[in-house]
């Protein structure tokens, strides 16, 4: 498959070097990306007369393993989408392989017949690849249209960082000419929120930008906290833009409702073992000093050649389930101890692990 | 005479040897006064330094002139000035004066057994006195007190009191009298001492007057000193006692600075050295040579020339030094509150060289900003009083509070920080001159960056620190032990109201089961209630918000701070609940935030007494 190679190196490249962060889509993005390179894959696979969906599955599953190993440490943003679009398409396809155990058995003695099955196996499977992609595309309009129930008049919302999802929520909330106002914190250290505000005010919505140390202050004049996250977890909590945690904590305190909006490219079928040291990621600590300023400071080492001064600038944060309210996704809203149900809609159980190579 | 000197408590005057004083070095200590230096440690000759305003001006002591002296004089003297006064009741300086001198005249008087003429001069002090507009308050307060304190000891701080106003008001006085004062005293010298007298013999009512000047000057200037020990002693540090005054005083009794009389070029020496030159009066009262007497006037272009000679002093001290000797400021409340805003700018552009502790070097700066305003001026009591409450309440409160909070520190200590606070500040270097070994972390906020100013210094003292934004706390909180915060006040419920996301660093030790403490001196303690941050706050400027420092590709929303329907919010402050708080160090001890209430009524009245 030197083709299939050649699109797979590519978007390991881009994951690698983190291409596919900047702009709204990040998510939807990689999802895309990785769904329509799925589909490019299956479609060019010459698929041998047995062991169709095996060999499918497996064709998929080291596609899986190369673009996870590019982007390792960052399985929110990224496994959830791969494992969406990976487990969805052996899902399918061993709903085939089942049905088609029989049929295969007949069929034997006809090539024809085989080559029409495989090719129809495959067809299988590039559609449901080809639905994965749809529902991710349309995902937005869906939750957006939830948002007329949660938002009524004279209502303050505080969202945090940027999140497309969140903001097509508000832009419909407002089209249905309800009255609210929205605080935006910035979202150290990538100060997304500007962005976000910006979009905001453009479609005419009163936004307020606020510093991430003031939603503490901000919290109590709030009706509803409304985020996008990168992930959503197997026990239903989530992994969100760093400071998510403090805002989530706040909203408790001041029991004031943490809505997640989530696609289902979000869902991830992980459990996490110590979030916030395996599911993070460190950024370059010159986003907080300027290293010219501080460059005194940085070569300064104690007696045993220790450095003095250290930067941490984690990207990401992890909210455990008990804080959150409510997650509305693309088929209605879920308290987070459903969300395992919802995971395992998408995901095969044995496909959990991309890894181990099963030799069934 | 010691006796009406005992209840005095103030500092030693050789220690401060501001003043009007220009005079007494040289007669007392025969040589030129060298002490015209800026600050008051240097102990000085038996001349009383205290009284006078001048920071550094060798102060003429503080002497309580011979009784015979006086008493000789002070009939004479008392009757003239008592007419001299009265009708002299324009300037309210003046008036001021007049109610000082007379009180002091009449406090000497008293001891002098001259009771007499004492119930005259109280009568044409308040006559005087009531023309006087918000000066002549103090004043007519003082002329209250007056009666009590000549009769007992313990009205030594009242005459004090008085004669504190008498020599501020004595020294505005003084420019408008001079030229009598000169001829007076010339006069008042010729008759005396038989030394040669420069001018004509005025008049005995000039004479008079001018004696009753000097006199008054005297008198104003022995309690001045008392007063500026209290102040001195706040300010250069208290190592003075009291009680020494009263031997100053009296050692400082014989030599009287009558340099100037017989000897000009004395004077001119000693107005050479002296950071404020004040031009000694001509004629001084023999019963108040013991306080500084200056000519007005003459400094001010002096000092105008030196203004950027003068590293250490503060430009905001300078020019209220200046406003002072130029008579802009006058009147008790007028001073104390400019002094007081000119130290808080000072304070708030004073930074902690590398070298020095906050604690010591602030006081010395301090120390030295009191001096040079008080060679300006003698403090009056209100500001004595004031800088009596910094040092205690600020300075020696934030040293009880180090010494509390090391206590908490541990080795092997993580210890959390956010922004910067001067008194975490010093508690973790304090600890860590102790030895102890901890690491600390810094987190940061914007827009205003404070952490990394705390950063640099703790860096540069050699403590290993983490520096983290404030979003990445619950990242970091796992590996931290305690978390120190410091706050701008403490409110009645226990709600600790500092720098905004404090409130959110709290939180989250909180969740983790970390220890919060905070540390606030007591002075922050307030009355007040709040239940959130937003029924009281301060907002500071949004356009600060749109830009990031460093970061130029952030500016979505360059030019979007005046749109009414994209807002940005900078908020200064916000609001700890109390139960996030596991303990305020103040300098009253380690308290829980319940027993703020407590602190606020009860010893707060105390202070009030101070």
């Amino acid at each position: 498959m030197p083709g299939t190679h050649t699109l797979v190196n590519e978007l390991v490249t881009k994951l690698k070097k983190r291409l596919v962060q900047r702009g709204w889509r990040v998510h939807r993005e990689t999802a895309l990306l990785t769904a329509e390179l799925l589909r490019s894959v299956i479609s060019q696979l010459k698929v041998p007369a047995t062991n169709q969906a095996e060999t499918l599955i497996d064709a998929v599953k080291s596609v899986g393993k190369l673009l996870v190993a590019a982007n390792p440490v960052g399985p929110p943003s990224r496994s959830p989408s791969l494992h969406a679009i990976l487990d969805r398409t052996p899902d399918s396809e061993r709903a085939h392989h089942s049905s088609r155990a029989g049929d295969s058995f007949e069929g034997k003695g006809k090539s024809a017949d085989r080559n029409a099955e495989s090719w129809k196996l495959k067809h299988d499977v590039i559609r449901a690849v080809n639905e994965l992609i749809e529902d991710i595309n349309s995902c937005h309009e869906q939750i957006a249209e939830q948002s007329v129930e949660l938002i009524h008049q004279n209502e303050s919302l505080l969202t945090f960082g940027r999140s497309r999802t969140v903001r097509e929520f508000l832009c419909a909330a407002k089209e249905k000419r309800r009255s609210f106002r929205v605080f935006v914190a910035e979202g150290a250290p990538k100060y997304q929120g500007h962005a976000l505000a910006k979009d905001l005010g453009a479609r005419g919505i009163q936004t307020t930008v606020i510093t991430d140390s003031a939603v503490f202050a901000m919290i109590s004049r709030v009706n509803m906290v409304v985020v996008g996250v990168h992930a959503v977890m197997a026990n239903g909590g989530v992994i969100g833009p760093v400071g998510l945690n403090m805002v989530a904590l706040a909203a408790r305190k001041h029991a004031v409702p943490f809505v997640v909006v989530a696609g289902p490219h979000k869902l991830c079928p992980l459990y996490p073992q110590n979030p916030h040291v395996l599911l993070n990621e460190m950024r370059c600590p010159s986003e907080l000093l300027q290293d010219g300023e501080f460059s005194d400071c940085m070569g300064v080492c104690n007696g045993s050649g220790n450095p003095l001064l250290n930067v941490v600038n984690p990207a990401f944060d992890y909210v455990p389930p008990e804080l959150v309210s409510l997650f509305i996704t693309d088929i209605g809203g879920y308290n987070p101890s459903f969300v395992h149900r919802l995971i395992s809609d998408h995901y095969s159980a044995d496909d959990l692990d991309l890894q181990k190579r099963t030799t069934s | 005479m010691d006796s009406r000197r005992a209840p005095r408590t103030v500092s030693d005057p050789k220690v401060r040897k501001v003043g009007f004083f220009t005079a007494p070095p040289d007669r007392s200590l025969s040589g030129p006064p060298d002490h015209r230096i800026f600050s008051f440690l240097t102990s000085p000759p038996p001349v009383v330094d205290n009284s006078s305003p001048s920071a550094g001006n060798s102060l003429s002591p503080v002497m309580i002139p011979p009784p015979r002296h006086s008493s000789a004089n002070l009939s004479p003297l008392r009757r003239d000035s008592a007419e001299y006064f009265p009708p002299s009741a324009s300037p309210t300086s003046f008036s001021d004066d007049v109610a000082a001198a007379a009180m002091g005249r009449g406090a000497v008087a008293a001891s002098s057994s001259l009771p007499g003429g004492l119930g005259f001069d109280i009568a044409a002090l308040k006559s005087a006195a009531s023309s006087v507009p918000a000066s002549g308050l103090t004043t007519v307060s003082v002329v209250n007190n007056f009666p009590i304190g000549i009769s007992e000891k313990g009205g030594g701080v009242a005459v004090e009191m008085q004669n504190d106003q008498s020599t501020r008001s004595k020294s505005l006085k003084e420019k408008t009298t001079k030229a009598e004062r000169r001829a007076l005293q010339e006069a008042q010298r010729a008759a005396k001492a038989a030394a040669k007298a420069e001018g004509g013999t005025t008049p005995a009512a000039a004479s008079g007057a001018a004696a009753s000047v000097t006199m008054k000057s005297t008198k104003s200037v022995k309690p001045p000193p008392s007063l500026k020990n209290d102040s001195a002693t706040v300010a250069a540090s208290e190592k003075k006692g009291g009680d020494r005054p009263t031997e100053k005083d009296r050692k400082k009794e014989v030599p009287q600075p009558r340099m100037q009389y017989d000897d000009k070029s004395r004077v001119e020496k000693a107005k050479r050295r002296a950071v404020v030159k004040q031009t000694e009066a001509r004629n001084r009262v023999e019963l108040f040579r013991h306080l500084p007497q200056y000519e007005r006037g003459t400094q001010l272009p002096e000092l105008e020339s030196k203004l950027f000679e003068l590293d250490p002093m503060h430009p905001a001290v300078y020019k209220v030094g200046l406003q002072y000797l130029s008579g802009d400021i006058c009147g008790g409340n007028a001073r104390c509150i400019a002094m007081l805003q000119a130290f808080q700018e000072a304070i708030k552009d004073y930074s902690t060289p590398p070298e020095k502790t906050l604690a010591r070097d602030l006081t010395a700066k301090i120390g030295s900003y009191v001096s040079f305003l008080i060679e300006c001026r003698p403090l009056s009591i209100s500001m004595g009083n004031a800088i009596r409450f910094i040092n205690e309440k600020i300075i020696l409160a934030d040293k009880v509070i180090v010494k509390h909070a090391v206590t908490k520190i541990s080795d092997g200590d993580v210890l959390l920080t956010y922004g910067s606070s001067s008194a975490v500040e010093m508690v973790l270097l304090h600890a860590h001159e102790l030895g102890k070994q901890f690491r600390v972390v810094v987190v940061d906020s914007r827009p205003k960056l404070e952490g990394q100013l705390l950063l640099r210094r703790l860096v540069g003292k050699g403590i290993n620190c983490t520096y983290t934004h404030i979003n990445a706390i619950s990242y970091i909180m796992h590996e931290v032990t305690r978390v120190f915060l410091g706050a701008s006040s403490v409110l009645s419920n226990g709600t600790v109201y500092s720098r905004v996301g404090t409130a959110c660093v709290a939180m989250v030790a909180h969740s983790f089961h970390v220890p919060v403490l905070v540390c606030c001196e007591a002075y922050k303690f307030h009355e007040r209630v709040q239940l959130d941050s937003i029924c009281s706050n301060e907002l500071g400027d949004p356009d600060v918000i749109s830009k990031v420092r460093g970061r130029e590709d952030i500016n979505f929303l360059d030019g979007s701070s005046n749109s009414a329907i994209l807002q940005l919010l900078n908020l200064i402050y916000d609001a700890t609940p109390s139960d996030y708080v596991s303990m305020i160090i103040t300098d009253y001890g380690m308290v829980p935030p319940t027993s703020v209430p407590v602190i606020v009524r009860e010893y707060r009245r105390e202070h009030l007494w101070i």
